[in-house]
């Protein structure tokens, strides 16, 4: 603490306001949190310049609405074997050429009914893969499967001309897809049951090149035009020194400062009773390689992540690799999965932070067991 | 990738049980003896509350709907008057085809039953297809739905119709030599109070032998109605076996802990994520004035202000006065007193800070404890 004794010919110190910056010793030792980082490209040369006529470069946009029905022998069609349910996607890579800034996502949709093609009227908003931060830029996106346009709405910052009073932007632009069309896939022998078919019907509308040789769109980039709707000067603070959204979801904050808790939930299938997550043939034993584990799994230090899925992530495995009981299991003993952890299947990892999980099943005893692993690195990006 | 990745591994285990349709051994001790080794904290009552049991949705009787929807409603779980049903099967319509005699595509069976719980009075039809070969040692279980309605996800999975094969390899023998079987399930909400858990009802039906038969011509792609309807057996009442008792005893119960007295106030704001990002304190009016050259330290005056960012916590650090006794083991340390500023609001984080004072490097340690944790209250 830097003192200045001058009064009193130097007998009298005093200090101005200083700031001591802490360590933390409990619950995460010596972890010294770094600052919130500021927005990307909120310094970059021109970016207050560029800003007041805003474009972006859109070098991947992709809508699919594909539904799916499952039909065994002789298929009269959807009337016999209806379509199930419409899963709907829409991947987008965008750069906003004033803060050069990349911004790339995949947005899973609510599944709708498959007759019920409505238009996608919320705003969606686009979160990167990676590293959440507090102050990140924006990004909200509507596509309308009718007009096929797409709608952005992107909110940036820039600091590049004079730092002590960065800028708040807030553009819009709409974009038109520039081909739209539907494809149909048929699969056979996919399924379960013999001699049966998969159907997979696609609307989709995509912006890039289209191919006539190969009837595909290649993407492409397509820079559009938008404009400014709202400019904020913000508190010289706000992008270097900022305290914590309380809204903005951490991984760090949530895992260690409050306490886990893990949801399962069977996955639905038609094939098992509902709310079963292990299913094995009659007359087989359970630990047949046929029967089969399945279940979402949702970590609260990681259910809050936005544009993560809502059910957490789905883990799934066969029986014969599962550990079966071990009488006299001991809880200061690792055992472990029987084979080796790359056995069990992970049919989806939707984000970094997961880094294993393992599970021993016992259907007699009806006992589980998961081990779960996970990393934050939302506050201290060089000690995750 | 050169960084070292600090992981949170937790391990979790508990003991339940599955509904499933088998018998299942006498379980050692109750189900929901949660046993958690090691890691993170346990499971929270709250996230066991909230353990979703593939519950399904109550359809409210909409107007002019059916008699038989409103029936469909009695369960259980909020009906008094559900009664253990009692089931009939009728009207059959069962035809096999043939198709290709080349053996490419296989023979398949459809057929259709109406299903009739007369004690709870309501009728469902179960309709399907198996199809020849069928796949080794399976049962083959069939959804049942209102005659009148859809068959979606109301009710897809809550009543099933089960064909078992006489043997294995005896496909074409099913329609002489196998048995029917018949499994219900109702799903409840969960209660608030103390029962705050779904339930689930089960019924397995005794087994009818199904002693149809169907005619023996192949023609290819051709299809023949079978005859069921005569079979003895076919319209007599399936005895359900009412699995009441034993199948509450295999619902989850949520464990239930003492309710915690709390004396502290609960925080006004939650300070975990500030804490994690800026445990950092801001020092005002700080004020030196050292010991006159051969005076003991303990004219020595220091005091200052400070104020957690975190919890936004503030005290006022002294040394002087009364408060004037160093370190014996180093009589250059002078260890300040901290106290809340008068008047100050209770704080909830329960802040107590510290702080020493090295006079000859002149060199300032600052320490607090504090307490984090949601404004309801509920964990810190």
């Amino acid at each position: 603490m830097p003192l200045f004794c001058i009064e009193d010919s130097g007998h009298v110190c005093k200090a101005n306001r200083h700031t001591v910056k802490g360590v933390l010793q409990a619950p995460v030792s010596y972890f010294t949190p770094a600052a919130i980082p500021p927005p990307p490209g909120s310094n970059r040369s021109g970016c207050t310049a560029s800003s007041t006529l805003p474009h972006w470069v859109v070098s991947d946009f992709r809508f699919e609405e594909t539904r799916h029905r499952t039909a065994t022998g002789s298929d009269p069609g959807p009337s016999r074997y209806p379509f199930g349910r419409a899963s709907r996607t829409i991947t987008l890579s965008l750069r906003n050429t004033a803060n050069d800034h990349l911004q790339s996502c995949t947005i899973t949709l609510p599944d709708t009914d498959p007759n019920n093609s409505l238009p996608v009227t919320q705003w969606l908003r686009c979160f990167p893969n990676t590293g959440i931060a507090q102050r990140y830029i924006a990004t909200h996106i509507q596509f309308n499967t009718t007009s096929a346009n797409l709608r952005l709405n992107q909110t940036w910052y820039c600091a590049d001309t004079s730092p002590d009073r960065p800028l708040l932007f807030n553009g819009i632009a709409t974009i038109k897809a520039s081909f739209c069309g539907e494809s149909n896939t048929t699969i056979t022998n996919a399924c379960p049951a013999y001699n049966c078919r998969d159907y997979f019907s696609t609307r989709w509308c995509a912006i890039g090149t289209y191919s006539a040789r190969t009837g595909q769109v290649t993407p492409a980039n397509k820079t559009f035009a938008g404009e400014v709707i709202h400019t904020e000067i913000l508190p010289s603070n706000a992008l270097t020194d900022p305290d914590p959204d309380p809204n903005e979801w951490s991984c760090m904050a949530d895992s260690i400062g409050r306490p886990v808790t893990w949801r399962f939930t069977a996955a639905p299938s038609f094939y098992a009773q509902p709310g079963a997550f292990f299913t094995t043939s009659p007359g087989y034993d359970v630990d047949d390689p046929r029967s089969t584990f399945s279940v979402y799994l949702e970590n609260s230090g990681l259910a809050r992540r936005p544009g993560g899925p809502k059910g957490g992530f789905e883990v799934g495995a066969l029986a014969e690799r599962m550990t079966p009981y071990a009488p006299g299991w001991k809880p200061g003993f690792k055992y472990g999965l029987e084979s080796s952890p790359n056995d069990i299947e992970v049919r989806r990892r939707p984000f970094r932070n997961v880094v294993d999980w393992g599970l021993r099943f016992d259907a007699e005893r009806g006992y589980l067991e998961v081990e779960h692993s996970w990393y934050c690195d939302d506050k201290a990006p060089g000690k995750p | 990738m050169g960084l070292t990745m600090i992981v949170w591994t937790v391990l979790l285990s508990w003991g339940f049980e599955i509904a499933s349709c088998q018998e299942k051994p006498t379980r050692p001790k109750d189900v929901w003896d949660v046993e958690v080794w090691g890691g993170l904290p346990s499971l929270s009552p709250d996230a066991i509350e909230s353990f979703s049991w593939q519950q399904k949705p109550i359809i409210a009787p909409g107007p002019g709907t059916a008699s038989g929807m409103a029936a469909l409603l009695r369960n259980p779980c909020t009906d008094a008057e559900f009664l253990p049903p009692l089931y009939e099967l009728s009207s059959w319509n069962v035809s096999k085809t043939y198709l290709n005699a080349s053996g490419e595509l296989p023979t398949y069976y459809t057929f259709s039953v109406t299903l009739q719980d007369t004690a709870n009075s309501y009728s469902l039809r179960c309709s399907g297809e198996f199809r020849v070969p069928f796949p080794p040692n399976q049962d083959l279980k069939t959804p049942c739905a209102p005659e009148d309605a859809f068959q979606d996800d109301r009710f897809q999975g809550n009543v099933w119709l089960i064909v078992r094969k006489p043997a294995p390899g005896a496909d074409d023998r099913w329609i002489r030599e196998g048995s029917l079987g018949l499994e219900h399930f109702w799903y409840c909400p969960p209660h608030q109070g103390e029962s705050a858990y779904p339930h689930v009802y089960r019924v397995i039906s005794g087994t009818s032998k199904f002693n149809g038969s169907c005619p023996s011509q192949q023609t290819p792609n051709t299809t023949y109605a079978c005859d069921v309807t005569t079979s003895p057996g076919m319209t007599s009442s399936l005895t359900p076996k009412w699995l009441r008792n034993q199948t509450e005893s295999l619902i989850p119960h949520p464990l239930t802990s003492p309710a915690e007295e709390r004396v502290d106030l609960p925080p006004t704001r939650d300070c975990t994520d500030m804490s994690l990002t800026y445990p950092d304190w801001v020092v005002d009016n700080a004020i030196y004035v050292p010991n006159l050259p051969k005076t003991s330290i303990n004219t020595t005056m220091l005091n200052f202000t400070i104020t957690s960012r975190a919890t936004g916590a503030q005290q006022f650090c002294s040394w002087g006065g009364n408060n004037t006794e160093v370190i014996r083991e180093n009589m250059d340390l002078m260890p300040l007193r901290c106290r809340p500023l008068p008047g100050a609001l209770e704080d909830p984080s329960q802040s107590s800070f510290g702080a020493g004072f090295w006079s000859k490097s002149r060199e300032l340690l600052v320490r607090q404890s504090w307490i984090c944790g949601n404004i309801g209250g509920t964990y810190s």
